[in-house]
């Protein structure tokens, strides 16, 4: 079982990606609360207890993050017209006044930071990176195996060099200074080495780097044709909007998106046969896990476009409440659908 | 030194600094230190200590818009820059530090653009030709490019000085040569009150940068989706554990 609500890892995804972006887009600090607080139901009722970690550390990093972003934004934005002290002019970069306008930008940026932060943890609590690994198109499927490979290359090293170095202590040799070390590395090679062909073997039998099979047919080279469009489009759409010349950029990237999706979907030409032991399956949950989590998207997405002032805040020069939007208000808590779905759902888990 | 080196770890450092090796450099050092306390206390400019006086502004948002604008200028050799000037006109300014490099002006009225953009890069995107607030030093002879920056040059009585929403290079074509008698006589500025006041007038813009609000049945709507929700909430995660088996 994935998590208490087992849903798909492509749905994640998909909650994940809505999250972030609307974590990213908007500044309104009432939105920026109720995203927080969709993320936090979600996190209680998904996360499976043997990966629910403590959100201690979490809570001890928000007042590190609100004191550095209120401090910063105080001492180098002295605009505003809502006073809260003044500094003497004549000390060095520090003088002059300090603003309520200049406090509320800095605290509305260290709950942006912090909802970020909250969404990238529990969304790698939800992730199993097995599971994600399983899904991935055929295409990076080798990149895949490499990178989990180097991924537990560290810390299967570091169980290594300890259990080497109390074996030596045990014994009575001492590691203490370079020139003892000597006796632990030709171990810690051998080990490498060892670990590496059983690695090897076991990538192997799973038929790993066999010979690939080439698909003939118009649509094996059309796959790579629409990937490499896909990706010019997104490289030209990044580099237009790291640019801001012109407002084409939000349509070259969403068509090399979809271009660069299908085309990484389609098997390539040539490849290797995979074999799945556990095929995953998408059922009613995700999709209402994804639906829901892309429509909210989708407003935000659709304010943003509008240029709708609610979805921002902006203290300066004028400090004032932030504006309400009811249509994004009533939008967030479709986030929520994944806890509904733990609590609720009668469908059996995986 | 002595009061250091009366501070535990401090001992160490005293002695290195009258060492052979660093007593060549304590010299620049106490020099440097005396220079910057000097550079501290000297008024900012010589010619700020003048009769009372007024400085015209004119500020060109783009799209024909402009703001003109006259201020008092201080004659007590108070430091008054470009930046004052600007804030003393009455016009809504949102201007950030920029440590030794002095403050960045990001909006004017409701033109130009937020803190964070602006910290990245005043304003502008990669196009060199996108628009950043410019500022500029009127005269006799047209508009020339200020090249100490607005917080690093002092405010002349009796001169005009501009600010112009715009990208690209060099003065932008649509700033118009004004005389400070025409700046007064555009900003509606009373040359016989007494105290002299800013005078400032706009034209061609279009809202302000009044925020706008939502009503206390708003803010209670919200805080009443914000409470259902962690109502909602906190159920949901309840029954979610229950059936987990989570205590």
């Amino acid at each position: 079982m994935s998590s208490t609500a087992a849903v798909d890892v492509r749905a994640w995804l998909v909650w994940g990606g809505s999250a972030f972006l609307i974590a990213l887009m908007a500044r309104n600090p009432l939105v920026l609360l109720e995203l927080g607080m969709v993320v936090v139901i979600v996190r209680g009722a998904c996360v499976p207890p043997d990966r629910l970690s403590g959100v201690g550390w979490l809570l001890r990093l928000a007042p590190i993050m609100l004191a550095i972003g209120v401090l910063f934004n105080l001492l180098t934005v002295r605009a505003g017209d809502q006073v809260l002290a003044s500094l003497p002019s004549d000390w060095p970069v520090l003088g002059g006044n300090l603003t309520w306008n200049a406090l509320a930008f800095g605290v509305v940026s260290a709950l942006a930071l912090f909802v970020l932060i909250l969404i990238g943890t529990t969304l790698g609590a939800l992730i199993r990176w097995t599971e994600l690994a399983r899904v991935l198109p055929q295409r990076v499927a080798p990149l895949a195996v490499a990178g989990s490979v180097a991924w537990v290359f560290l810390p299967e090293l570091t169980r290594s060099f300890t259990d080497i170095r109390e074996s030596m202590q045990v014994r009575g040799v001492a590691v203490r200074g370079p020139r003892t070390m000597v006796p632990l590395i030709v171990p810690l090679l051998a080990q490498g080495l060892e670990r590496a062909m059983i690695t090897a073997e076991a990538l192997e039998v799973r038929g790993f780097g066999g010979a690939p099979v080439a698909r003939t047919g118009r649509r094996a080279w059309v796959a790579d044709v629409v990937l490499v469009g896909g990706m010019v489009l997104l490289a030209a759409g990044v580099y237009d909007l790291a640019r801001g010349s012109t407002r084409a950029w939000p349509l070259m990237i969403g068509m090399g998106t979809i271009a660069v999706a299908l085309g990484a979907l389609r098997r390539p030409a040539t490849s290797t046969p995979r074999t799945q032991y556990r095929v995953a399956h998408w059922d009613r949950r995700d999709t209402a896990v994804a639906v829901s989590a892309a429509a909210v998207a989708g407003v935000f997405v659709a304010q943003w476009t509008t240029g709708r002032v609610a979805l921002g805040f902006d203290p300066y020069p004028t400090l004032a409440w932030p504006t309400v939007d009811f249509t994004m208000m009533l939008a967030l808590p479709l986030l929520a659908v994944p806890a509904a779905i733990a609590a609720f759902a009668s469908l059996p888990a995986r | 030194m002595i009061v250091m080196d009366r501070v535990g770890g401090c001992v160490t450092i005293g002695r290195y600094l009258f060492s052979g090796r660093m007593r060549g450099v304590l010299p620049g050092i106490v020099a440097s230190a005396i220079m910057f306390a000097a550079l501290m206390t000297v008024p900012v400019s010589a010619t700020s200590a003048q009769e009372p006086g007024v400085a015209g502004l004119v500020i060109s948002y783009g799209n024909s818009a402009y703001s003109y604008a006259v201020v008092p200028v201080p004659a007590d050799g108070e430091r008054f820059d470009g930046v004052d000037l600007l804030e003393q006109s009455g016009l809504p300014v949102l201007a950030i530090d920029f440590g030794g490099y002095g403050q960045g002006v990001c909006k004017i009225e409701v033109v130009g653009c937020d803190v964070s953009a602006c910290r990245v890069r005043l304003c502008q995107t990669g196009d060199s030709a996108s628009p950043f607030w410019r500022y500029l030093l009127g005269g006799e002879t047209g508009w020339t490019m200020s090249p100490l920056g607005a917080s690093g040059s002092p405010v002349e009585s009796g001169k005009v000085y501009g600010w112009a929403w715009s990208g690209g290079q060099g003065v932008p074509a649509d700033m118009p040569t004004l005389s400070l008698q025409d700046v007064m006589a555009r900003s509606g500025f009373d040359s016989n009150a007494a105290p002299l006041r800013p005078a400032l007038r706009s034209i061609g813009l279009s809202g302000t940068a009044a925020p706008s609000e939502s009503s206390s049945i708003e803010y209670a709507g919200a805080g009443f989706i914000l409470a259902a929700l962690g109502g909602a909430g906190w159920m949901l995660v309840r029954r979610a554990r229950q059936r987990a088996g989570i205590a």
